[in-house]
């Protein structure tokens, strides 16, 4: 009897596992096409660094060094000379080492304008290591290049399709800031 | 979110080839898939009913015009073989995908529809390698046996009624014999290799089909005793008001059983247990000689649940909707029948496939020599038993 209980309970076994697996047919795939769709990043996600520019194409880096002094990788270098028509400095030299950048985005938690900023681009292989010693005009073409980035500052900006840069409503931005917002919404209501 | 594209002088750009979902075209991926069944229907169509008329209208039915209808007939029952195990290894690879949660080949072809064809153009490709160590004329034997082997049960299978090459009266004989010939090519690829996973592979191969060829033998004599007669066309006749399914259920569970341990299926896989073995005998092997073992296996995949519907589901029968039996409308559809219940069973033998974990070596002898052989000597006796009280 106890022979033809442990059979029974061998084809159970067998059935349950069979529509376990059968089950799966009728889920979708979790895989991303990703070479053919991009994937929707987090706004806050560090992939890269890019150095925005004001909307009428001034500087919008001041300059003062903290970014270099902030940087735990020592791959920022920046030269600059006083400017002799007014207040503050120019920039002679930006360069980020983007191959031996760390990606801790101190530089950007240390910027006291939201120069320096985390972009969404991660699509940065190359053949060539030099292409990724970035300069000022790389940085700046990967700010022009991107429509949403982040710093803690200013919190995630984005560039509308004519050309103004604004902060995103508080839905794109982090950190449930919509949520955080909605119950003190509800009490003023109430 | 969207970038503007990357400057071609600046960045290494992704070439975007292949599967794109924006641009998917279901139609296209039905007719694809599609297509292999109707390449099926159409050689079993052309091998069983189209070569004998031709040959009819041609007078060439008797002496060497029979034989050399006899060759056409197998040279076209080697192409549905090709079609066959191309459709069965797609259909494997997106079964396992579906159930795994992914998607199996997406990129050649609409939804991977043809990805098996350039498998097999790469094979033909590739140079085809002898090892030093191996023994070189039993190495190039050992595919050819395997297939043929495999290839020769395609004789005896009635796709319709009368659709068969050899409807002999010692069919089931004639089965036991041709099947317990792949062991030999199995036992001889693995020990001619001169590669310890070979031999062990070929050793555990051996070992366990012999075993399993017991039980499945005996089967074929339940079904022998309790159908009356060792013609696989008469067996399918004699289940024409009730499958053997019911009256036979014993034979029929161990007969499942032991053609996954013949067809080196995955709780059975032992022969070419990846984890331990690699890919066990046949790990030597490259180009057209591999393919011939992965041709003979995926033959297998289609003959063994083909003669799980002859012997068991009533092969052929259906209703034919008024057509006169004999026919070529009613062959036909007698044979899509038959194609449809064998596609059932195939389906289950990859979901088989897809859930089971491998089992012990030891384990598996114990349970074909302490289990299934005494089931099959009691389902035997039964059958004759029941013959005997009630036709």
């Amino acid at each position: 009897m106890s022979l033809l209980s442990e059979v029974w309970q061998a084809v159970k076994a067998l059935g349950t596992g069979m529509a376990t697996v059968h089950k799966r047919v009728y889920e979708d795939a979790p895989t991303e096409f990703y070479p053919y769709v991009q994937p929707d990043l987090p706004a806050v996600s560090v992939q890269s660094l890019a150095l925005v520019e004001n909307e009428d194409g001034s500087e919008r880096c001041i300059v003062c060094l903290q970014c270099e002094r902030a940087c735990p990788a020592q791959v920022i270098t920046i030269e600059r000379h006083r400017n002799p028509e007014g207040k503050g400095f120019l920039i002679d030299r930006f360069d980020i080492d983007l191959v031996n950048c760390m990606y801790c985005a101190a530089c950007v938690e240390a910027c006291p304008v939201s120069s320096i900023v985390t972009i969404q681009d991660f699509e940065m292989s190359t053949y060539d290591l030099h292409t990724l010693k970035a300069d000022i005009d790389f940085l700046h073409e990967q700010s022009r290049r991107s429509r949403r980035w982040y710093s803690p500052k200013f919190g995630v900006e984005i560039r509308t399709d004519d050309g103004k840069i604004v902060k995103a409503p508080p839905e794109m931005q982090p950190g449930g800031l919509a949520e955080l917002l909605k119950p003190a919404e509800e009490e003023v209501d109430q | 979110m969207s970038y503007i594209p990357i400057p071609e002088d600046r960045h290494f750009r992704i070439k975007r080839i292949g599967y794109d979902p924006g641009r998917s075209r279901p139609w296209l991926e039905r007719l694809v898939y599609s297509l292999y069944v109707f390449a099926f229907w159409g050689f079993v169509i052309a091998t069983y009913a189209g070569v004998p008329a031709l040959f009819d209208a041609l007078g060439w039915t008797a002496g060497w015009g029979y034989v050399v209808m006899r060759a056409t007939q197998v040279v076209l029952l080697f192409l549905l073989s090709a079609v066959i195990a191309l459709m069965l290894i797609l259909a494997l690879r997106k079964y396992l995908g579906k159930v795994q949660e992914r998607y199996g080949p997406m990129h050649y072809g609409p939804a991977g529809g043809i990805q098996t064809v350039f498998d097999a153009l790469k094979l033909l490709g590739k140079e085809d390698f002898v090892p030093a160590a191996a023994d070189w004329l039993t190495f190039r034997l050992a595919p050819a046996v395997t297939f043929v082997s495999s290839f020769a049960i395609f004789a005896v299978v009635p796709f319709a009624s009368g659709w068969t090459l050899a409807d002999t009266n010692v069919g089931l004989i004639y089965l036991i014999a041709v099947s317990t010939l792949s062991t030999y090519g199995v036992l001889l690829g693995g020990v001619s290799s001169g590669n310890k996973w070979a031999l062990v592979g070929a050793l555990r191969a051996g070992a366990q089909m012999v075993s399993y060829e017991i039980p499945l033998a005996l089967v074929f004599l339940s079904v022998a005793v309790w159908g009356g007669s060792l013609s696989l066309g008469r067996i399918v006749d004699s289940q024409m008001g009730l499958w053997n399914v019911v009256p036979l259920f014993i034979p029929f569970v161990l007969y499942v059983i032991s053609s996954l341990a013949e067809l080196k299926h995955i709780p059975f896989d032992f022969p070419e247990a990846e984890s331990e073995l690699i890919a066990g005998y046949n790990v030597e092997y490259s180009g057209m000689s591999f393919a011939f073992f992965f041709l003979a296996e995926f033959v297998e995949l289609f003959l063994l649940p083909a003669l799980i519907v002859v012997f068991f589901f009533g092969g052929w029968h259906g209703p034919l909707f008024g057509l006169e039996p004999g026919t070529l409308a009613a062959g036909a559809l007698q044979s899509l029948y038959f194609t449809i219940k064998t596609a059932v069973w195939v389906w289950i033998f990859l979901w088989i496939r897809a859930t089971l974990p491998r089992y012990r070596d030891d384990q598996l002898m114990e349970f074909a020599w302490k289990a299934m052989i005494p089931l099959a000597l009691f389902g035997l006796v039964l059958a004759a038993y029941m013959r005997l009280i009630w036709r």
